[in-house]
């Protein structure tokens, strides 16, 4: 089967004003050498910390940031930096969407809801009329559960969950084939956030969805995908499958994570993983290894040589120079 | 530190070049002619001519601005034509008491604009904040010349407390006498100068107070047992100084080029009436001198308040 | 076993512009004991943080205290003079913020801003000796090369280095309280578990800890007992056990069910219906009545008394028989 979207040797760097007129350029490695499938009816987590360089890519793969190098395949078309033609990016801006952390920052206050929903479905062609456009999102505004009465109500009569339920009727309007979810529910509050998870499962099986979801929580992004990223510094550290996080087969610094995600429960924690020291900055990340100054079985060799991705079982992948190979 | 001085010092020539040629193009675009006004019927042709070529006047603009930018690479400055000496030393003789004024102003400034924005901000939306602000809105909107004359009338007219123009009576007295006889001719051009920038400096200090009164900083400092009087001396001082510092620095290069209005009003016999008397006899080189200073103290301010202000935020460091 | 704190009937709330008071906490009550931890937990809008500056009497103006007492050692301190509250901030009652980043003051150096805290209530100490005990202090949070670090700005520290600065200026004169708001909720995960080993290992520096947070898993790391805020009412409070594993108040329930946890299945989350309320659309009665699923009449008209659900456990709740 052909993945919806392939993305190969993808970089992204960002160059660091000079200081000194002599001075080497130097860069910030965003996003480097990242390569991954989606599945149609998938759902992709990408996981990581600040300076992980989660937002970029996704804002690389969607052109919104100009790739610096390596390509992107949507339906094994390559459309990367969208240099596809008009027809063809009107196309690509309509089926592949993206969901923000706070919609309320890409909403026009002095717009009403249902304008902001129709508006890029006529320009997109998805709707004719402006009435038949109406007709369409007052649907899907009560498939995510608001009444269609909020058609004609301004952004900041909302709480959080409403707001990003609008965001997401505003990505669905557009037909959309692929959505990427930016930390889509980092600012809800618990019970909201519960809602607006279910409310993406929901949505992903009724419009034949694929998700790549992006978030700094790893029990939201383990809870929602079925297969994970782990990104540390620009790079994947980690490809496995949403069940395949835990024990001893795994990168240390997902282990890492998983160990330093609090757990809610009373139950005893078996023994704490704690990294040393901050996240280096991704202007000036160590040799080797990216993560080789705060691993805890770090060896010279990683501190030498860039451990490649080995493939360890079906659907896993490690960048580690300890990973064990598949038979 | 070096790279940031050469760096400024480079966009400081740059600075005082573009507003010399500037100044230069603009005084001669006056609509009058100034050898008319140099020139006395009495003179013969001679005379005449030989002035008008001593001055340059006779030679196209084009050939006088070159004439002017080499002779002002050699620190000259040219002749005034109304005084006839050179405009280095005219100019000599009338900055030292703009400085005065200056001075006087400054001390007025930060003795009592500085505080009274604080004592605002401290008290901010009550009576004495409301107040202040109401003071400090007619401080800014008034008109400076009606307020010159209000003062003259009240404290020299009806009052007689208050000499009525000059910098003192001659003949010049001796000793401590001159001094406070200066001093006394000081205080109504000071205060009348004083008003707007006294009113900008409250509310540019009330300002950055109400804003740093507000960061999480400063309850922060609360948290840790400090009183009220400690959280804004220690911890809300330095930080809201930052603002008020930029504007007051920028005031006085400004006032270095001279208060025209309020010097002219009171006879002050500073930079600001050396412009006044210039403009009126079409005084070129006088004028462009006096503008080449303001330029000068402009850019020299800015790169002392750049220092002062590195100095009170450790964030910022000077050359990046 | 001594109690450091004890909130009692304790209701606070806000002046509008036009004049009308607004009830945010309703007579909440619980207690802080000596080397325990309390976790107050709950959503945003609850009142998690006033309960904090209420503590600290550092409410922000238009706030108003509408009865109850918070008593400190048995004192209260709402009756308290500002000087004698100043003497108590800083010294036995300090608090760590939730924004590192902005916490600190950026034009002072590290050293001067832990050194004022010892100096404003030790007066007596030689400039020498506030500086050895500031490097101990920036050694025991971890921070490495302190004899360096004391002379920087807070610019030149990373986000988790700022909360260890923070965390150690507010256990430096040994805190009868400690207040913790949302320690860690700005910080990477891997940074976030550094910050709760350090708090961990500092928790007996200080007499008692609260723990502000919406995080039920920090409460799990660090807290033995639970308070549960829900629109400003305390509805259910007792230890992590009782809590966590067997939670009554249907929000509590609510809420323990709709956390993902990173070891949870995939079926779909529990969710609690609507949204929490704001101040303005409090009903008289139980704040979550509109929510609840269990919601009768009365619940809408009458707060519920706060009943004795099991030894250390209580909840504040109509419904007689426990689920």
């Amino acid at each position: 089967m052909e993945p919806i979207l392939k993305v190969e040797g993808l970089t992204k760097l960002f160059p660091v004003k000079k200081q000194k007129l002599l001075e080497e350029r130097r860069f910030v490695h965003a996003v480097e050498d990242v390569s991954f499938e989606v599945y149609q009816g998938g759902t992709l987590g990408i996981v990581g910390e600040s300076g992980s360089g989660k937002s970029t890519l996704a804002r690389a793969i969607l052109a919104l940031t100009p790739v610096t190098s390596g390509s992107v395949f949507y339906q094994g078309e390559d459309i990367t930096n969208f240099r596809v033609g008009a027809a063809g990016k009107r196309r690509l801006r309509s089926e592949l969407q993206m969901v923000f952390q706070d919609p309320y920052a890409s909403l026009n206050p002095r717009m009403k809801i249902g304008e902001a929903i129709v508006e890029p479905m006529l320009i997109n062609g998805q709707a004719k009329t402006r009435a038949e456009a109406r007709e369409k999102a007052c649907h899907l505004l009560e498939t995510v559960g608001l009444r269609p009465e909020v058609y004609d109500r301004f952004p900041y009569e909302f709480s959080g969950g409403q707001r990003q339920r609008i965001g997401i009727v505003r990505a669905l309007s557009v037909n959309p084939k692929l959505l990427f979810c930016d930390e889509s529910v980092s600012a809800l509050d618990v019970s909201v956030q519960a809602q607006i998870l279910n409310l993406f499962n929901e949505l992903k099986e009724r419009f034949h969805l694929t998700y790549v979801f992006i978030g700094h929580d790893l029990a939201v992004i383990r809870y929602i995908s079925d297969q994970i990223l782990v990104m540390y510094l620009g790079k994947i550290m980690e490809i496995a499958p949403y069940d395949q996080l835990f024990g001893e087969h795994t990168h240390p610094y997902t282990q890492a994570l998983v160990s330093a995600v609090p757990e809610p429960s009373t139950a005893g924690r078996s023994q704490r993983i704690l990294l040393e020291g901050d996240i280096p900055s991704p202007v000036n990340p160590p040799r080797g290894c990216r993560f080789c100054n705060r691993c805890f079985q770090a060896e010279e060799i990683c501190r030498q040589e860039e451990p490649q991705m080995i493939k360890t079982g079906e659907r896993h992948w490690i960048r580690c120079h300890f990973a064990k190979p598949a038979h | 530190m070096l790279r940031f001085l050469l760096r400024r010092l480079g966009r400081g020539v740059l600075t005082i070049f573009v507003s010399v040629t500037l100044v230069f193009f603009i005084v001669r675009a006056m609509p009058s002619d100034p050898v008319a006004l140099m020139i006395s019927p009495q003179m013969t042709e001679e005379a005449q001519q030989a002035l008008i070529q001593a001055y340059g006047l006779d030679k196209p603009i084009s050939v006088q601005y070159i004439l002017y930018m080499k002779e002002l690479l050699h620190g000259n400055l040219g002749t005034s034509f109304a005084k006839r000496i050179p405009v280095t030393e005219y100019l000599a003789q009338k900055l030292p008491w703009t400085l005065l004024l200056l001075a006087a102003v400054m001390v007025i400034v930060i003795l009592i604009g500085i505080p009274t924005g604080l004592l605002a901000a401290a008290h901010k939306g009550r009576l004495a904040d409301r107040v202040i602000s109401v003071i400090v809105t007619m401080g800014i909107s008034v008109f400076i010349p009606f307020m010159a004359f209000l003062l003259l009338f009240i404290f020299s007219f009806r009052l007689g407390v208050s000499p009525t123009g000059g910098a003192y009576t001659p003949p010049k007295a001796q000793g401590m006498a001159y001094y406070l006889d200066v001093a006394r001719h000081l205080v109504l051009p000071a205060v009348t100068l004083s008003i707007t920038n006294l009113a900008n400096a409250v509310l540019y200090t009330r300002n950055s107070m109400i804003d740093v009164l507000r960061e999480d900083y400063i309850r922060t400092a609360y948290s840790k047992g400090n009183s009220r009087g400690r959280v804004l001396r220690v911890h809300a001082l330095k930080n809201a100084l930052i603002p008020t510092v930029t504007v007051i620095g920028m005031q006085i290069g400004f006032m270095v080029g001279g208060a025209t209005v309020t010097e002219t009003i009171f006879s002050w016999p500073g930079v600001g009436r050396l412009v006044y008397d210039s403009v009126n006899a079409l005084d070129y080189p006088s004028l462009q001198g006096a503008f080449l200073l303001m330029a000068v103290a402009i850019v020299v301010m800015s790169f002392l308040t750049d220092i002062v202000v590195a100095w009170l935020d450790p964030r910022i460091k000077l050359g990046e | 076993m001594a109690t450091i704190v004890e909130f009692k009937n304790y209701s606070m709330g806000f002046r509008d512009d036009d004049g009308t008071v607004y009830n945010l906490l309703d007579r909440i009550s619980f207690r802080v004991e000596e080397g325990k931890a309390l976790g107050v937990v709950g959503e945003s809008g609850c009142g998690k943080s006033m309960t904090s500056l209420s503590m600290m009497r550092l409410l922000p103006d238009g706030a108003v205290v509408q009865g109850g007492e918070i008593l400190m050692e048995g004192k209260n301190i709402l009756d308290m003079s500002g000087q004698e509250m100043q003497a108590l901030r800083g010294n036995k009652l300090s608090m760590i913020f939730q924004e590192p980043m902005t916490a600190l003051n950026p034009v002072l150096t590290i050293g001067q801003q832990i050194g004022e805290i010892l100096t404003l209530h030790h007066p007596e100490l030689k400039k020498q000796e506030v500086r050895s005990r500031v490097l101990e202090a920036l050694e025991e949070v971890g921070i490495a090369h302190p004899e360096t670090r004391i002379d920087q700005y807070p610019h030149e520290f990373s986000g988790g280095m700022r909360q260890r600065v923070m965390i150690a200026m507010a256990v430096i004169n040994h805190p009868a309280l400690l207040i913790a708001d949302e320690p860690t909720t700005a910080l990477d995960v891997t940074i976030q578990a550094q910050i709760l080993d350090v708090m961990r290992r500092l928790k007996k520096a200080s007499g008692g800890l609260m723990v502000i947070t919406h995080n039920l898993g920090v409460v799990a790391e660090i807290c033995e007992e639970v308070v549960v805020m829900y629109a400003g009412q305390a509805i259910e409070r007792g230890t992590l056990k009782a809590i966590f594993d067997n939670p009554i108040h249907p929000y509590t329930q609510g809420l323990m069910a709709s956390v993902p946890t990173i070891r949870s299945e995939k079926k779909p989350l529990y969710t609690i219906p609507g949204t929490v309320p704001t101040v303005y659309d409090f009903v008289p009665g139980c704040r979550f009545a509109d929510r609840c699923q269990h919601c009768g009449e009365r619940c809408m008209k009458e707060v519920p008394p706060m009943r004795q659900a099991g030894e250390d456990h209580l909840v504040q709740c109509w419904r007689s028989d426990d689920r």
